[in-house]
């Protein structure tokens, strides 16, 4: 695809960047004791459109911030030569409010995005004809699925969590571009890693994954032989480039904190990947870059105010701060 | 040959060089400009204020239209058509067409490259409006080659078209 269709989002993105929150402002915010006082900090940045008059109760800030990511998502999407790359943002939400019409739960608190509210209500129903080829005949076999609730929403989540993978890497192969591809196979293989090793942490058989949670297309072989290994202290030889590597690092940490740190250094490794797609005047990278720095914003965002109404300690929370775009 | 028909065969040559030298060069800035303006509309959808500085930018791939223009200006003038006194010989008229095609391709690529250049500093200027001196330079740098060009042009166009470079033909 012609690199210039891409000039007028990229132009936007360029000043949109220089809305992007810097390091400096989570480490400030951090130590700060009153969530009132983060508050006041923040009325100097673009959340303050977002923040109703007289303040905001703590319990509201998860709302706002993806409400403001969501918006500021579907505004850049409109845009876009190829509007699943933004979409590649607004999935997680979707697939949350897919969950709930899977297990027929009502209301879709998360916007509606990429699965109108109309498709989500059918598959309530019990039709999933509107949804994407991929996902029918999934969400049919998840109909059938017996068991008590519990057992009902696990191997929900469990389908959905690798149906979500597969609609990454079916994005990834729309908007074709390398860099863009790096990032989200680095994506795909560690949340899936991150999948199985919840799964064996939390005692539950790993061949179930096997059956609902794969196939993830080219990881398929690798995530197998994860499934084989229950001993997830056996896995790094079994986990391949990248990924294995920031595994083997996080292993360093203590035992409770070895999956965050594994998310983390992920997280660390896309963005600064993602930093490339800076040097471009124009392009999908530039897009993927900007939408990734206004996800882990947002993460940052609720780590620091959910931590702080918590009491958890300063320099663990910038200890867990994720690296910033800019 | 006949000397009817050699002056008609380079007064084409000397017309059909004009008309590449500004059929690219106009491209080369229509093209160059277009990849711009996509950049400048969307710093302008965020940041309105910045249209003074960003249409300099926007405004800087438009010169080798003019070039263009000015070395087909100066073949018309020089070689007598718009005079009325055709006095190119075939070889001139050979050389003022390889002249306008070289000019020509050398404004289209330097139009286009500035355009790219000029979206580039479109972008610095949407991050850092107070870079804007320095964003200027960057496809100003591009410009260079556009301005040899045309020099080049203005001087091989006179030196063949001199009078005493076709006077002996004539005679």
């Amino acid at each position: 695809m012609n690199q210039h269709q891409w000039g007028f989002a990229c132009g936007r993105i360029s000043a949109l960047e220089g809305q992007l929150l810097p390091e400096d402002l989570f480490h400030a915010l951090a130590p700060l004791e009153r969530v009132e006082d983060i508050f006041n900090r923040l009325q100097d940045t673009f959340l303050r459109d977002y923040m109703p008059s007289g303040g905001v109760h703590w319990t509201d800030w998860t709302s706002t911030i993806d409400t403001y990511f969501i918006d500021q998502t579907l505004s850049l999407r409109q845009d876009l030569p190829i509007p699943a790359l933004a979409d590649l943002f607004l999935l997680p939400f979707d697939y949350m409010n897919l969950k709930r019409a899977v297990l027929n739960r009502g209301q879709y608190p998360f916007g509606a995005n990429v699965f109108s509210t109309d498709r989500l209500s059918d598959v309530a129903g019990g039709d999933a004809s509107l949804l994407p080829d991929e996902l029918r005949p999934l969400v049919a076999s998840l109909a059938a699925i017996g068991g008590g609730e519990g057992e009902s929403a696990l191997l929900t989540d469990m389908a959905l969590d690798g149906a979500y993978l597969r609609h990454v890497l079916a994005i990834a192969r729309e908007v074709d571009a390398p860099l863009v591809s790096a990032c989200l196979d680095l994506l795909v293989l560690g949340r899936a890693v991150v999948v199985l090793w919840r799964g064996a942490q939390s005692g539950q058989s790993l061949k179930r994954y096997e059956r609902h949670f794969l196939p993830i297309s080219a990881y398929n072989g690798v995530l197998e032989e994860l499934i084989a290994t229950s001993d997830t202290g056996a896995w790094r030889p079994l986990i391949p480039g990248a990924v294995g590597d920031v595994w083997e690092e996080a292993q360093q940490s203590a035992e409770e904190d070895q999956i965050m740190h594994f998310e983390q250094l992920l997280a660390d490794r896309i963005t600064a990947l993602a930093r490339q797609g800076k040097l471009q005047t124009a392009g999908p990278e530039r897009v993927f870059g900007y939408l990734w720095a206004l996800s882990v914003e947002g993460y940052n965002l609720k780590l620091i105010i959910s931590g702080r109404v918590n009491g958890v300690d300063p320099d663990l929370l910038k200890r867990r701060l994720r690296a910033c775009y800019v | 040959m006949d000397h009817q028909l050699a002056i008609e065969i380079g007064r084409g040559l000397a017309i059909a060089g004009a008309g590449l030298a500004v059929g690219l060069g106009c491209s080369g800035s229509a093209k160059g400009i277009g990849i711009a303006s996509k950049a400048v509309g969307g710093v302008l959808s965020e940041k309105p204020d910045l249209f003074g500085r960003l249409l300099v930018l926007l405004a800087l791939p438009g010169t080798q239209g003019f070039y263009g223009f000015i070395t087909a200006i100066l073949i018309f003038v020089r070689s007598g058509l718009i005079t009325g006194e055709m006095v190119c010989t075939p070889g001139t008229g050979l050389a003022l067409f390889v002249l306008g095609l070289g000019v020509g391709l050398a404004l289209f690529f330097s139009a286009t490259w500035q355009g790219e250049a000029s979206a580039a500093s479109i972008a610095l200027v949407a991050r850092r409006p107070e870079a804007f001196g320095r964003s200027i330079i960057l496809p100003a740098m591009v410009e260079t080659y556009a301005v040899v060009a045309l020099l080049v042009a203005i001087l091989a166009i006179n030196w063949l078209t001199a009078e005493n470079a076709v006077t002996a033909f004539i005679r």
